[in-house]
Parts: structure tokens; C-alpha cells; sequence
């Protein structure tokens, strides 16, 4: 299986700074298969050195790891490196909890890919003419929608759509959800953070997956949306074509 | 941060607290030296204009509320990137550092804790401010024992009118207090603080929570899905009564909740008054027992209208059956006239209505006004308590409607009922400052001071003048009582504009001059009469100090002058004419001018000559021989 990455980031069109982050191949030491995507949080920018930090230690580590150790495990060791390293940096004294991110991750291999998340950004996968979410947002709105403790009208407009349940940084340690999907030619990934969805549904927006289209103009057209939607928040897009 | 000091007023102390979203330190007010609690915002909340503007917004919404049971907000403002709020600094612990260390507590602490804080949310909501952020952590007992709410402002510009989305992501944070509706993001409204302060007297009188779980979404869950367990199970010591009082606050739905906080205080005093017969679980709204003051007239008109039609249908299909079966079989006539005579009176008795003239049941015990209102077919609800000078604990002292109207049978009748006498003291505050006489009236828990009212007066600015209610014991009618004080402008102005004084005599002026300090200097004038003022040093339209020196000179009339025999002494040089005639000029200086008095010829006798010569008071006169300066002469006119 070929892949081909693409990723945008953008600050969006309220925000002041950009605290979301990305990794993709294109150069060493990245493994050939893995993306990152973080949306980092926290004042005084702190929510730039998060994502980033985290992001960064994550790669590293991951491309340290051997081979010995199966792609999950190399996910979930990467993640409590990532965790420790935004936890211990947080020198804002002032309040702890301060500084952290979210992390969707996704590693692809042969007809493989394996999926990692923490926060609220997420990651789907686009086949037929559909995009399927793969992740499960770690947000407290989606949870308890999930749960069918409130309806779908409350949860789009309830006042807390931007309070996670879990993060990096924030604790000594933290739990990362693993999904694992077999992947077909002709499939896309995309990753994204929530300043993509608050905007946009995927599912309104597949004639863009056409294979007549480049990756870049996927990933472009995906931001483009967003911003002309308002863009009220940062927003990454991280798109794999699987050919 | 310590020792940092903000907008040049505030200087930061010690920490006295922390939370998810602020820090608390012990701070001193440098204009005033007084020690204040600053709580500091995080720093994102801190750098985003929209939110800093609601901040303030809800700071001047809590600077007005003054309250004994609520922390009083001085201040707030922002200063080299952190936002802050000043407040009165109370010396005590907060509700839960109290639980944890005393453990549960007994029923009766319990509630009035319970009580005191719901004073407290009822003066809030009376002013339209809805806390929405009710748990332990912003109970503060202080060591006096007293009762106060703080935090108010904070958690309404986050939780429920700012987005999140506004501000940026965030960890969640607590939620074993929150209501059903926040965690639906629905609109919340004063109901909110019940169940809230449901939740907290749960765990005051358990130790536990009602709802407690793994993780924030969990226990938000639980809040909207699930039934708390009875406090009874964790604390015997719990009756009935009080675990109603619980679930009623805690009652998911809004039409099982109190309606108000009023409704909560009623049955929290009940039950401190060991008059707790009367509190019910509230029915959610069905046919009869609906608890809703307002919508008692809407509803019952909308039962009445549907009896009436209900009525008038069952009528209309029974008869149009009837005649149906009359016509098609003259043989049943008789038994289907049974059948008429008897549905008739059936439908009579269960579906008209009847009226009823409302006994007085005012001033009666609550036992007897409620068979008194039974016996007519009335329904009995005590809706709220009071203390009474006048009308004993358990009995009614009003009720509406009143006796002598006219209403339907099943009506409610709804009674104040007494809670006895209660005396408090009225502590004397006439010649305190405003921070004292605050000081003292908060102490005493019931009173609540009313609009200040300021007063022209002579005593220092901000003194208390005279009070509405008299020192001394005092029998409240009601729950709490509100005093009016008058208090001092300060003394007017200190500077007072200078008039003119000039030709007014000076006996005048001191009587006109009450506000400076007169000095005089007197001169002789040839035109200005005696006694009258010529000159003021100050002009007259200058804004002087109160006290201030102005001179005046004022006029001896003209100078008196006395003729006088002078005799001048004729030194020897000056040289004599042979008839003994001398050329005498005399010459004085007057008003700086060196002017001439005499001029002509004088006799010399024995080396003197003999001028007359005019003036009053001492003289000195310069006298020039054959226009020679020769020598001076003083005279005494007097």
C-alpha cells in the first residue's frame, strides 16, 4: 500500500496564536507511517509549548522504540513519555492543571492502521462515500450525548462544547483510547481538531475525496471551509491517502 | 506573588487558598490599611478582553449585594495581566474543611448551616443574581459561627453565559454540585442554587456525596439520571422531614423542586422549629396538589373549565343516547327513566361544582384552621413561617384568600403560619462610621440594612446620625428585619467666598465675617467716615480658607487737628536780619511727600521764635532759616 500525507494548520479566524501542532513524514527521524495531530491548552501560550512538546516526545520516542515491542505498545509508551515530559514542564506555579493537550495519533502499515487519541480531536476514516469516525471524543458534552443523558440539540448548543475529560499533561499519567481498523486502496484518513468539526461535517463534503483530487487540495479546502464558517478556533487537518 | 502590590492600592500576602481556576491571598488595601481577601483568576481568563468586561460586569453585580450571610465583594479590577476581585476578609474555614473536620453533622447545625446560607441566596436572587456555583467550598463559617456565601459572579460568566469555546479548551472541573439542567447546558435559572444547596446538605449531614463516581461524566450522569440515595441510610439521625426537604431541593425534575428558595426556607425553619408535621415531598404537578402560588388561580380555572366542558359533553352523549334508545324501543321507557333519574343525580353530585364562602382562620392554631377549612371542603397549605410578636408559634397569622370570599370547593386556602416570638438586639450605631455600624448590624444575623440615606450635617463624613430602629430589644415580624440609617455628608465645604467689606462699618463686618479672622489697622481719612472699613487686603470674590486672616484698615475720621504755640530754638550760626526778623520755612513730610506747613517771617526772641502750627498725634517738622536746613522739631499735638 502507497500512502500520501498531507497536513494545514491554521490559526483560525478569533483566536489570537495557533496552539495546535502537527507531525507528518516528511523528513527523518519520522517513521515512514505516522501523523500526529494536538490541540494544546492553557494560558499565557502555554497551550503552544504543549502541543508541540507533547507532539515532539511522542515522535521521538516512537521512533526510538524497537521493533520488538508491537505498534500499540509503541503508541501507549510514546504517549506516557509525551504526558511526563508537558506534566513536569509545567512551570506556571500559579495553578497546576494549567498546560496540556490532546493527541490524535494514527500509525499505517500494509492494510493497517492503528489509531491512538486522547481530548477531543479526532480522527476518521473516509471509505465509500462515507466518513466514519474511528475515535471517541474524550469531550464531557459528546460523553454524555453518547451515554443519551442529553439530546443532540443540547449537546450543539451546550455552553460547555469545549470542556474535555481528558488530557495530556495533566495528570502524572494518562489513559490513551487505541482503535485498529483494516485500511483498503481507495481509503482516506483524516485527523482533525475540533475547530474543523465545530464547523463542518465530513460527511457533507465527500465529492473532495475523489481520487481526481490531490491530497493537498483535500486538506485545503477542508481549512478554507472552516474559515469561511467563521473559524472560531484553531484548526488542523491531517489527511492519508491509502492507494 | 507576595508582596506584589496591584493598581497601586492592593499589596499581595500570604496564600490563604487555591482552586482550579484562582488562587486566594491575603492582601492589605493601602488606602485604607484594612486586610482583604484578593482572589487572582488564571492567566487565561486574565488575558481575554470579552471575558474581563463580564467579569466586571458580575463584580458590580456582587458589590451591591450587602448581606450577613453573604461575603461582601469590594472591588475587582485587572493589573499587569491578572484579573482580580477584592473581598472582605473572613476569618474562619470553608463549609467543607468544617464537614471534613467535624465530621457529619447533627441534624439541627445542619440545617440552620442550610438556612443561613438559603438567607443568603434569597437576598441574592431578590437582586437578580443567581450564584450557580453552590458547594462547601464557597461556604465560609467564620469563628464567630456565622454563616456566609461567597464567590458569586465567577461561575456565571463561565459555566453558563460564556461559551467555552470563547475562551479556549479546559479541563472539567467539579460536578458533584451541579444541577441537572447545567450539566444538560440548558438555561438555568434561581433553582439551580436549591439544588445545589440540596446537595450540600446531604453531605453535612452524611459526609458523603450523594453522587460520586470514577470520573467528571459519571457523576454528571448521575445527577440527571439517577435517585440519590436517603440520607437516612448514612445518618439515623435524619428524619423524615429533613430527607424531604433534601429531595425536594435535589428533585430533578422543576416541578418537583421548590419553586424558590423562599419555599426551602419555610420548610428548613419548620423544621428548626420542631414544627415539622407539615413538610411534604412536592407532588409534580397533578390534578390537586400543586404547590404553585401563582398558577393556583391559572390552574384551577383551567380544572374548572375542563370540569365544565367534561360536564357539558358527558351531558350531550348521554342524552343523545337516551333518546336514541327511547326511540328505537318504547318498552325500556320505564327502565331507561330509572336509568335518567338515576345518572342524573350521579352526574349532579360528581360533576357540578359548588361554591363556598372561606371561613377566618387567622389567629387560629394550625390544627384547628385546617379541620375549619376541611369542614368545608377547602384545602389547608401552610406556603410559608414567620416569627410573630403578637401571634404564637403554630398558630396562623394570615391567609389568602381571604375570609368571607367566595370560591370553589377544593379550593386551597394558603396560610402564614407563626414561628412564635423571636427577639434579637438592635445594636445602637448613632456616632459610628459606616464600617462599624455595618460591622455590628452584620453580627447579629437578622437585620439587613436598607438604602443609606445622606444628610446635610456638621459631623465627619460617613457617621451614622440617627437610626430607624430604636436600640434594644426588638420582636421580629418576619425573618429578618431591615434598618435605615442616615448618615453624614461631612461638614460643608471648608473654603467660603470673600465678600466686600469696604464701606461697611466694622462692627458690621464682625458680625457678617463669621468665617475668616478679622485684623484692623486704623488710619486716619478725610473721606471715608469714622469706623469704616477702607481697604480689605484680600479682594473682595477670592475663595479663601475657612479661618483666614483678612486685614482691613479702617478709618479714624479725619485727623483732629489741635493749633499749638510751638517754640523752635534758633541755633547761633543762622544768621539773624538786624530787625530780628527771621525767614523761617517749615516742612514735613506727609504721605511721602516732603510738603511746606509754614512759610513766612517769625520774631526771634531770646534765640527762639513762636510758630503756630496745626496737626494731630507727634509731628516731625524739618525748619529751614533764610532756606537753609537748620534743624527738626517734634511736637506733641496731644
Amino acid at each position: 500500500m502507497n500512502f500520501e500525507f498531507f497536513a494545514v494548520s491554521h490559526k483560525g479566524l478569533v483566536r489570537e496564536n495557533n496552539e495546535d501542532y502537527f507531525c507528518i513524514p516528511s523528513s527523518s527521524p519520522l517513521p515512514k507511517g505516522l501523523v500526529v495531530l494536538a490541540d494544546g491548552m492553557g494560558g499565557h501560550k502555554s497551550g503552544e509549548v504543549a502541543s508541540k512538546m507533547a507532539s515532539d516526545t511522542f515522535v521521538t520516542e516512537f521512533c526510538a522504540l524497537g521493533d520488538d515491542k508491537t505498534i500499540t505498545e509503541k503508541l501507549l509508551l510514546s504517549l506516557e513519555k509525551a504526558n511526563s515530559a508537558v506534566y513536569t514542564a509545567a512551570t506556571d506555579k500559579l495553578f497546576k492543571n494549567n498546560m496540556g493537550t490532546t493527541m490524535t495519533a494514527c500509525y499505517v502499515e500494509d492494510t493497517k492502521a492503528v489509531f491512538l487519541n486522547v481530548g477531543d480531536s479526532r480522527a476518521y476514516l473516509v471509505r465509500d462515500n462515507e466518513a466514519v469516525q474511528v475515535t471517541q471524543d474524550h469531550s464531557v458534552v459528546q460523553e454524555l450525548l453518547i451515554k443519551s443523558i442529553i439530546t443532540e440539540e443540547e449537546a450543539a448548543n451546550h455552553p460547555q462544547k469545549n470542556v474535555i475529560t481528558r488530557a495530556i499533561g495533566i495528570e502524572p499519567t494518562v489513559n490513551g483510547d487505541i482503535f485498529i481498523k483494516d485500511i483498503r486502496h481507495g481509503d482516506h484518513i483524516v485527523l482533525c481538531s475540533d475547530g474543523l468539526t465545530a464547523h463542518i461535517d465530513l460527511n457533507d463534503l465527500m465529492i473532495l475525496f475523489d481520487p481526481a483530487c490531490t491530497v493537498d487540495s483535500i486538506a485545503n479546502t477542508l481549512r478554507d471551509l472552516a474559515l469561511a464558517q467563521g473559524g472560531t478556533d484553531n484548526v488542523t487537518v491531517v489527511v492519508i491517502r491509502c492507494d | 506573588m507576595t508582596d506584589r502590590i496591584l493598581n497601586n492600592r492592593y499589596k499581595l500576602g500570604e496564600q490563604i487558598g487555591s482552586g482550579g481556576m484562582s488562587i486566594v491571598y491575603k492582601a492589605e488595601d493601602l488606602t485604607t490599611g484594612e486586610t482583604v481577601a484578593i482572589k487572582v483568576l488564571r492567566s487565561e481568563l486574565s488575558e481575554n478582553d470579552q471575558l474581563i468586561r463580564k467579569f466586571n460586569q458580575e463584580a458590580e453585580s456582587a458589590k451591591r449585594l450587602t448581606h450577613p450571610n453573604i461575603v461582601r465583594t469590594r472591588d475587582a479590577g485587572y493589573d499587569d495581566n491578572i484579573y482580580y476581585i477584592v473581598r472582605d476578609l473572613v476569618d474562619g474555614m470553608t463549609l467543607k474543611e468544617y464537614i471534613d473536620k467535624e465530621g457529619p453533622l447533627a441534624p439541627d447545625h445542619a440545617a440552620d448551616i442550610a438556612l443561613k446560607v438559603a438567607f443568603g441566596l434569597q437576598y441574592a436572587h431578590s437582586n437578580g443574581v443567581i450564584h450557580r456555583d453552590i458547594k462547601p467550598h464557597n461556604i465560609i463559617i467564620d469563628n464567630d459561627g456565622s454563616v456566609k456565601l461567597t464567590d458569586f459572579g465567577i461561575a456565571r460568566v463561565l459555566n453558563d453565559e460564556t461559551r467555552t469555546t470563547e475562551y479556549g479548551k479546559s479541563l472539567v472541573g467539579t460536578v458533584y454540585y451541579t444541577s441537572p439542567e447545567q450539566i444538560r447546558g440548558l438555561n438555568v435559572d434561581e433553582r439551580t442554587d436549591v439544588y445545589s444547596l440540596g446537595v450540600v446538605l446531604f453531605e453535612m449531614l452524611t459526609g458523603t456525596l450523594p453522587f460520586d463516581g470514577e470520573n467528571a461524566v459519571n457523576i454528571a450522569m448521575q445527577h440527571v439520571t439517577k435517585e440519590a440515595e436517603s440520607a437516612r441510610k448514612y445518618n439515623k439521625a435524619v428524619n423524615t422531614s429533613l430527607d424531604n426537604i433534601i429531595r425536594n431541593a435535589m428533585a430533578k425534575k422543576l416541578d418537583g423542586r421548590y419553586r424558590s428558595i423562599d419555599d426551602m426556607i419555610r420548610d428548613l425553619q419548620k423544621y428548626l422549629a420542631g414544627n415539622d408535621m407539615g413538610i411534604f415531598r412536592i407532588a409534580p404537578a397533578t390534578v390537586r396538589s400543586s404547590s404553585s402560588k401563582k398558577g393556583i388561580s391559572a390552574k384551577k380555572h383551567a380544572e374548572k373549565e375542563r370540569r365544565r366542558k367534561k360536564n357539558a359533553d358527558d351531558i350531550n352523549a348521554f342524552l343523545v343516547n337516551m333518546l336514541l334508545v327511547v326511540l328505537l324501543s318504547g318498552l325500556l321507557v320505564m327502565l331507561i327513566y330509572g336509568i335518567y333519574t338515576v345518572g342524573s343525580t350521579i352526574i349532579k353530585n360528581n360533576f357540578v361544582v359548588s361554591t363556598v364562602d372561606v371561613p377566618d382562620v387567622c389567629g387560629r392554631p394550625e390544627a384547628e384552621a385546617q379541620k375549619l377549612l376541611e369542614d368545608k371542603q377547602l384545602i389547608y397549605r401552610a406556603v410559608s413561617t414567620e416569627y410573630n410578636s403578637k401571634i404564637p408559634a403554630g398558630y396562623v397569622i394570615s391567609q389568602t384568600p381571604a375570609d368571607g370570599e367566595t370560591v370553589n370547593e377544593d379550593s386551597l386556602v394558603q396560610v402564614v403560619v407563626s414561628l412564635g416570638a423571636f427577639e434579637i438586639e438592635i445594636p445602637y450605631c448613632v456616632g459610628m462610621d459606616i464600617v462599624s455600624a455595618e460591622y455590628e448590624i452584620k453580627k447579629s444575623g437578622y437585620i439587613t440594612i436598607g438604602k443609606y440615606n445622606y444628610v446635610d450635617s456638621n459631623e465627619p463624613e460617613n457617621t451614622i446620625i440617627s437610626q430607624s430602629l430604636p436600640s434594644g430589644t426588638y420582636s421580629l415580624d418576619g425573618n429578618y428585619v431591615t434598618i435605615y440609617f442616615d448618615i453624614s455628608k461631612g461638614p460643608s465645604d471648608e473654603y467660603v467666598e470673600l465678600r466686600n467689606f469696604v464701606g461697611y462699618t466694622i462692627s458690621t463686618v464682625q458680625e457678617l465675617a463669621k468665617d475668616i479672622t478679622i485684623k484692623v489697622t486704623y488710619e486716619h481719612s478725610d473721606t471715608v467716615g469714622k469706623d469704616v472699613v477702607i481697604s480689605q487686603n484680600i479682594p473682595a470674590g477670592t475663595v479663601v480658607e475657612k479661618g483666614e486672616e483678612v486685614h482691613f484698615v479702617v478709618s479714624l475720621g479725619p485727623e483732629k487737628l489741635v493749633e499749638m504755640e510751638v517754640l523752635i530754638s534758633i541755633p547761633d550760626n543762622v544768621n539773624i536780619s538786624s530787625d530780628g526778623v527771621l525767614f523761617v520755612t517749615i516742612k514735613q513730610i506727609r504721605n511721602g511727600d516732603f510738603v511746606t506747613v509754614y512759610t513766612g517771617n517769625a520774631n526771634v526772641e531770646n534765640s527762639m521764635i513762636e510758630v503756630t502750627l496745626e496737626g494731630s498725634g507727634t509731628q516731625t517738622y524739618y525748619v529751614y532759616a533764610n532756606n537753609a536746613f537748620i534743624c527738626t522739631k517734634t511736637v506733641d499735638f496731644d
